[in-house]
């Protein structure tokens, strides 16, 4: 480093090296962020104490008691909740703790801050019922259409038509939880939506970044979970759930 | 090498750099946290403390599984045309259906009616063999004719909702249709129509009290 700074010193004009030194100073603040989000993040998930004692054998059996725990929380709710249990390979919907649908999980993809999670984090964090923020849908929630009333029988008679076939376009869906975990739902087969979907999350990390040093503060983190199933499953899922659903994740 | 290529060299030599610091940061740094943590258990409290996680666990489910519906029960899915007939766990019957068309009627300013078949758990609170149809307002807002009084002999259709219905209450029904090649299709104005054949299955197998789910 030393040799590519006495031979750089000399070739530089006195503002290239403001220049240069405000690249630098600016590069290892990105750097900062990038490594404390996470960190901060964790910090945050882990509180000040937890209540619970792990054993690295009972990790499994906590995490499931936690999944469980949530899922008897949510039956005393009045509106339908999404389950997904990534164990299962399943993507449900729930009224009052009966199952009422379930599609298979097709391919599956997690943050690696979600894999590494500890059982007692994971339980305060994903043992509860987590409402979910509606980020993005590529689908309408009700697809309706307005007609006017006709003026009489005649022009009912011209307005009648033969409906159209079910037509599904292709979906994806994205939540955000409560405590941050974003969760996408997308449907299978569908590779250009894919490569869409992550060139937006590559601008929002990139948002996110600049957001943050504009305002003095850690970026955000977000870990995320994207999930791919049947298109129509999907739909039908998406348009079940109320506006802001409750929503409970078992990896 | 010249001057030129050794500052270009390092040029690149920098880019590198950034970019594998950019891309690989945030990688290490959760790399770092979900390092595996030193337990202190002895044996004996992962023992007890296996069995307190193992009671609860029995605990929950037991509750959950009282949550089940006893008799068979209905689920019908409005997005995709189709229902299911369980009893338990064990599906009895499943195939096409027609929900709300999510059809909008707007009669001027006033008035307006959503076809739409309502969603969440309901119970069915009637059963009917050859019912008969008492046509709301809609209905004739819908063909342009004038609206009768509330008895009028024109406001009651026979034969049109098929053999058997099943009200979920609000007006709402499960019933049978002359149009079976609209079934599968969003067409009804909120009820659920089924075909012929599974219209009797479903009204055989569910009681009064009987859950139906829609979503």
């Amino acid at each position: 480093m030393k040799t590519f700074l006495n031979y750089i010193k000399p070739r530089l004009s006195k503002y290239q090296k403001h220049f240069l030194s405000l690249v630098v100073a600016l590069l290892l603040i990105i750097l900062f962020q990038l490594i404390v989000a996470p960190i901060k993040k964790y910090s945050n998930w882990k509180g000040e104490e937890s209540t619970y004692v792990a054993g690295e054998s009972i990790d499994s059996l906590q995490k499931l008691l936690a999944y469980k725990q949530a899922l008897l929380k949510a039956s005393k709710e009045d509106s339908i909740y999404l389950v997904i249990s990534i164990p299962d390979s399943l993507v449900s919907i729930y009224i009052k703790g009966v199952n009422i649908f379930s599609t298979k999980v097709s391919k599956y993809d997690e943050s690696a801050f979600l894999s590494g999670l500890n059982a007692p984090i994971y339980q305060k964090q994903f043992g509860d019922l987590q409402k979910a923020q509606l980020l993005k849908s590529t689908i309408i929630k009700e697809p309706i259409k307005v007609k006017m009333a006709p003026k009489n029988a005649l022009e009912a008679a011209t307005m009648a038509s033969i409906p159209d076939s079910l037509s599904f376009e292709p979906a994806f869906i994205s939540y955000e939880l409560q405590n941050g975990t974003i969760v996408n739902l997308m449907a299978e087969d569908e590779y250009f939506l894919s490569v869409k979907i992550r060139f937006l999350n590559i601008i929002k990390g990139i948002s996110s970044l600049a957001n943050g040093l504009g305002h003095f503060r850690i970026k955000e983190f977000n870990p995320s979970v994207s999930i791919r199933v049947d298109n129509v499953d999907l739909s039908s899922i998406y348009r079940a759930l109320p506006n802001e659903p409750y929503l409970i994740v078992r990896l | 090498m010249n001057n030129y290529t050794k500052f270009l060299s390092w040029k690149l030599l920098l880019l590198l750099i950034i970019v594998v610091s950019l891309l690989c940061a945030q990688k290490v740094s959760i790399w770092l946290l979900n390092r595996p943590e030193e337990r202190n258990l002895n044996e004996s409290s992962l023992d007890s403390l296996t069995k307190a996680h193992q009671i609860a666990l029995e605990s929950i489910e037991r509750k959950l599984q009282k949550l089940q519906p006893r008799s068979p029960y209905l689920v019908v899915n409005s997005t995709a045309n189709e229902f299911y007939l369980y009893n338990g766990n064990e599906l009895l019957a499943q195939d096409k259906c027609s929900t709300g068309s999510y059809v909008l009627l707007k009669n001027g300013d006033l008035q307006q009616w959503m076809f739409k078949t309502p969603k969440g758990e309901h119970r069915i609170l009637g059963k009917t063999v050859n019912p008969v149809w008492k046509k709301p307002d809609w209905a004739f807002v819908e063909e342009g004719l004038p609206v009768p009084p509330m008895n009028h002999p024109s406001r009651f259709e026979y034969g049109v909702l098929g053999e058997y219905s099943l009200s979920l209450g609000d007006g709402y029904l499960i019933h049978g249709t002359l149009y079976q090649r609209f079934i599968g299709l969003p067409v009804t104005h909120g009820c659920i129509r089924l075909n012929k054949d599974n219209l009797a299955i479903v009204y055989k197998k569910l009681h009064v009290g009987s859950k139906v789910y829609l979503f």
